[in-house]
């Protein structure tokens, strides 16, 4: 049983390609089409606090700092130039860094955990990521480039929590040594690509090869403390892959979520990593969590004995829009959203037909 | 589960229905919230050019959230009374084993939840009835669903604890049923009521055999015989015989042998029908049917059931009239058989989820219960903690086995996910601490990752923020909020709260930069920024060197204050001398020693202005040549990168001054030096 809080009329003129909330999920800033960004109070009222002004195309992403560096935010577009934004109140805001080393359209921004500084990582369309890092002593900014990452572009890049897994048998104290930075990127080649830095230099890690058309988007799940990350990836190939590696990250095994009904847009996970939200083309977005058996189910929602349905909202004919695949005769599934980190699915479908 | 029974939430986005757009979501960091809006796929083909729905449709952003019950303070005080009994159980099986004993706390346990809910629904029905929650429909409907659910959830845990956690050495539980019944049927006892209260014209009553059918049907026998004896026509022997039969069915008594029991209560069942076989009772035709049901004549009680109103209201009743002596896997089949023949007394009856639930446990299922139990609209308040009793009384460990279920895992993710949902919930982050605390590693890492989120409303919440993180050694949870609220208070210019924050965060870099800013600001404005603060920092000060110089340089300006010019002039020396003196602050130091040697009677020894000389000439001219260097370098335009102040154009005066000052005081400081000791 889903309620929805609020609507926020965005007042963009055009689509909204992103929109994200800041770290305490107070500050909403959405970027469109319309090259602006817009920034707002969530929980407040609707209107909009400001609005930023800087890219000559449509703006693709947005991502906030960690506070502890001050209100932050970064903005890649199709003008190829990331900009970094500062502001004292969230009324005003300046440009603090624009980048614009790169040969096409910037399509993903990151910031790394704060552990490791001001550190954003972009990915563009022209193959390669840039990781811009801040000196925040001196208010400088390094670029160190990633070339050839992914022909013909990179889509999606995500961060590496800064907790490195814990071997089971060390004490969680002594493992807290920084860990390696390692990145996640998704790319028009279909690949999945797990980055380290290595004395001042990015390698190419691993490949994750599963996918058969482009991916694009890629996140890190946050870590809970357990021996083992998990990265999920989305493709056109309408595919979920979650892929799970072991304790020192040497390797890596992929389980295909789930075949969907068409491509697969965008994932993201809720703050302590225990459901993943899909998505798509099918006009459905998808909640989906990890029994205690390593088996991934949709989270679904029964109407229980005091739980009526009673939204009161208009409802919307999920018609598929023919894309890529032709529209299968598979049933239309509903959207089916629920919003925490529960479920009743701690006994899975298995276990209960046995 | 089949497609179909996956609920259905629809937004009716217009924009996400044009044009081959869909839809996106992401999860609000740090909440339960879900962010929706309309998305477009951007191909490679697609064109460089305003999409064809630009401005025809509003573009919204949408947050949507699992709708949950506790919205409302009042419904909220359930959580925090129930923490408190779950801490209180998880305490519990720590301490020694001692089997006998424990059983009886875990019973009490259990009452404890449900003398909360019980608690908590009178509190919630008389809050209903107040203006303030009647005026609001909302809120009202809110009501109303946690009275719903909350009062659904005390009837199967109560049953649920007679069945399974009451453990009675005869094993009889056709009372304790009776009394759940009683309980949640109270309808009957009301018109019961007020039957007595009439007395005599009480036997005139419309309802009056009605509600004495009832009370049979429920077991109510006290409360018959009681209303029975009201009747005009007791004296009568019809009435009289009837009362001895009630009065003579034997009733178990704990010690009493099993055996001599079923026996005595044969010999009266037998006696009953053996009587109404003899017509004993066909004078009064209702009193009969009386009799009837209270032997357990199938035929009667058929035409009865009908007026119930759940199949498991007469259950109990039932039993007590055929097999008083039921054990609890008896009661499956009893169970079993009575709603088959409830059902098919009512072919259109549909099962609601609670009478299924009844049913489950009844039917000891208990997997099926548990999985239903978290479709409950309670955000698995009620399954999380009956599960975690479950798993510490320990008593249904076989049967879990048998069912191949792995009960400490499924505990384990039961308590991790409501405290998650609960620490990341409004208002509600303290009581999910306390279920994290019991998942191991993953909930530490969890209470990290959640504590670090959880707004900044007053410094007030933050010292609470900070010591939860203490209490569990979680350091960078601690580091991390002091930076942010540094940070904060830098940008509303409080700086000497963003010095204290930067100073418990013990980052030595943020440290630096403020106590940076605060000297600049002095050099360039003769204003000492937050003084109170930098008094108190004391021993902290040696987080960073830049600390120490500004804390150190502090003393000194609180000496010339005071006018204690020799202490000043003393520490003055050292700090020239101590190499921790930032490049930007050289000249306002130097400056400083100049009314210090220009002095009559002279403050500084002939050593250290020597000393001072040296400075004058090592650090501050380089600084200026380099300076010099810059300016000339960047046309002018780095003037400003060393000396930001006023003194920057009189430099070189001030530099000539300070020659002639040291020249000076150097020559008295000899001439008494040199004559003082011989006198």
């Amino acid at each position: 049983m889903v309620s929805l809080l609020q609507e926020i009329d965005t007042e963009h003129e055009d689509m909204v390609h992103h929109a994200a909330l800041d770290f305490y999920g107070q500050l909403l800033a959405t970027c469109s089409s319309d090259g602006t960004i817009r920034i707002f109070n969530s929980r407040k009222n609707n209107k909009v606090l400001t609005e930023l002004k800087g890219h000559q195309g449509p703006v693709w992403q947005v991502a906030w700092a960690h506070p502890k560096f001050g209100s932050i935010l970064a903005s890649c577009s199709y003008d190829r130039k990331v900009i970094i934004w500062k502001s004292t109140t969230p009324r005003d805001w300046t440009k603090l860094y624009e980048y614009s080393n790169h040969d096409s359209s910037v399509n993903s921004v990151d910031f790394a955990p704060p552990e490791y500084g001001l550190v954003l990582a972009c990915a563009s369309s022209d193959g390669s990521i840039s990781v811009l890092t801040c000196n925040t002593e001196y208010g400088s900014w390094d670029a160190k480039k990633i070339p050839n990452a992914h022909t013909i572009g990179v889509n999606a890049i995500s961060w590496c929590p800064a907790q490195a897994p814990d071997p089971a048998f060390d004490q969680r104290v002594t493992s807290r040594n920084t860990a390696v930075k390692r990145l996640v990127s998704g790319g028009c080649d279909n690949l999945v690509k797990v980055w380290r830095e290595d004395n001042d230099r990015w390698v190419d890690e691993h490949h994750l090869e599963a996918h058969s058309d482009w991916v694009r988007d890629v996140a890190w799940a946050p870590s809970i403390g357990l021996p083992r990350m998990q990265i999920a990836s989305a493709s056109q190939d309408r595919h979920v892959i979650i892929w799970n590696s072991n304790a020192d990250l040497t390797q890596w095994t992929s389980t295909v979520l789930h075949t969907f009904d068409d491509a697969v847009w965008s994932i993201s996970w809720s703050t302590t990593g225990n459901v993943l939200a899909v998505t798509g083309g099918d006009n459905n977005v998808s909640l989906w969590k990890e029994n205690s058996e390593g088996q991934w189910i949709r989270i679904n929602y029964e109407s229980g004995t005091a739980t009526q349905s009673k939204q009161s909202h208009h409802l919307r004919n999920p018609q598929q829009q023919p894309q890529q695949q032709p529209p299968s005769n598979k049933p239309v599934m509903s959207d089916s959203e629920r919003s925490s980190n529960l479920s009743n699915s701690n006994l899975s479908h298995s276990q209960m037909s046995n | 589960m089949t497609e179909d029974t996956i609920p259905h939430f629809e937004i009716g986005d217009a924009l996400a229905m044009r044009c081959g757009n869909t839809l996106t979501a992401s999860f609000v960091p740090g909440g339960s919230k879900i962010a929706l809006s309309a998305y477009r796929p951007v191909k490679w083909s697609t064109p460089d050019a305003p999409s064809e729905s630009a401005g025809e449709e509003p573009v919204l952003i949408y947050m949507a959230q699992e709708t949950t019950l506790y919205t409302e303070p009042l419904l909220r005080s359930l959580l925090a009374e129930t923490n408190a009994a779950f801490t209180t159980l998880q305490v519990l099986s720590q301490g020694p084993k001692g089997d006998a004993k424990k059983s009886i706390d875990y019973l009490k346990i259990s009452r404890t939840y449900r003398s909360i809910i019980r608690c908590f629904l009178e509190k919630v029905e008389h809050a209903k009835k107040s203006p303030e929650v009647q005026e609001n429909e909302a809120t009202k409907e809110r009501h109303t669903e946690a009275i719903y659910t909350f009062y659904a959830i005390e009837c199967l845990w109560n049953l649920f604890e007679v069945l399974y956690i009451q453990q009675q050495h005869n094993q009889l539980i056709v009372g304790e049923l009776l009394e759940w019944t009683r309980f949640h049927f109270p309808d009957t006892e009301d018109s019961a009521t007020d039957l007595l209260l009439m007395a005599e014209e009480a036997s005139e009553c419309d309802n009056y055999w009605d509600t004495l059918k009832t009370l049979v049907m429920l077991g109510q026998l006290d409360v018959t015989r009681a209303i029975l004896s009201q009747h005009r026509k007791f004296n009568q022997t019809v009435f009289q015989t009837a009362d001895q039969v009630l009065k003579s069915m034997p009733v178990y008594q704990d010690g009493y042998a099993m055996q001599k029991f079923c026996s005595q209560w044969e010999y009266w069942h037998v006696d009953l029908e053996r009587k109404l076989a003899a017509h004993v009772f066909a004078t009064e035709p209702q009193l009969e049917l009386l009799m009837q049901l209270i032997s357990g004549s199938n035929k009667h009680w058929d035409a009865e059931l009908v007026k119930s109103q759940d199949w498991y209201e007469f259950l109990p009743g039932y039993l007590l009239f055929t097999r008083p002596a039921c054990k609890p896997f008896e009661l499956r089949i009893a169970a079993t058989n009575w709603i088959n023949r409830w059902s098919g007394l009512r072919p259109n009856w549909k099962m609601t989820q609670l009478s299924r639930m009844i049913m489950q446990l009844m039917e000891h299922d208990i997997k099926l219960f548990i999985y239903e139990a978290q479709k409950l609209g309670d955000s698995h308040w009620f399954a999380t903690h009956l599960i975690d009793l479950i798993y510490h009384s320990g008593q249904l460990n076989s049967y879990f086995e048998q069912q191949h279920i792995d009960l400490p895992s499924l505990r384990f993710s039961m308590i991790f996910e409501y405290g998650s949902y609960l620490m990341t919930s409004h208002k509600l982050w303290q009581l999910g601490i306390d279920y994290l605390d019991c998942c191991k590693q993953e909930g530490s890492a969890a209470i990290e990752l959640l504590l670090t989120r959880i707004p900044l409303k007053s410094e007030r919440q933050a010292f609470k923020i900070i010591a939860m993180a203490k209490e569990r050694g979680l350091v960078n949870v601690e580091q991390s909020i002091c930076k942010v609220l540094s940070k904060r208070a830098y940008a509303d210019q409080r700086y000497g709260n963003a010095l204290e924050w930067a100073m418990r965060s013990k980052d030595v870099l943020l440290v630096t930069a403020i106590a940076d800013f605060i000297l600049k600001h002095y050099s360039n404005t003769g204003v000492m920024l937050c003084p109170d603060v930098i008094t108190s920092i004391g021993a902290r000060m040696f987080v960073s060197p830049r600390l120490v110089f500004l804390t150190k340089y502090f003393e000194f300006y609180e000496f010339y204050r005071e006018r204690d010019f020799l202490s000043g002039a003393e520490l003055l020396v050292n700090l020239l001398a101590s190499k921790i003196t930032p490049d930007y602050f050289w000249p306002s130091l130097l400056i400083d020693a100049l009314p210090l040697l220009e002095s009559g009677d002279p403050k500084i020894f002939a050593k250290e202005t020597i000393a001072i000389l040296q400075h004058l000439e090592l650090e501050l001219v380089p600084i200026i040549e380099r300076n010099k260097l810059n300016t000339a370098k960047f046309n002018n335009q780095s003037s400003k990168t060393v000396f930001s102040d006023y003194r920057v154009e009189n430099v070189e005066e001030i530099l000539d001054l300070m020659r002639l000052a040291c020249a000076r005081n150097l020559s008295r400081a000899t001439i008494i030096e040199n004559t003082a000791p011989e006198a």
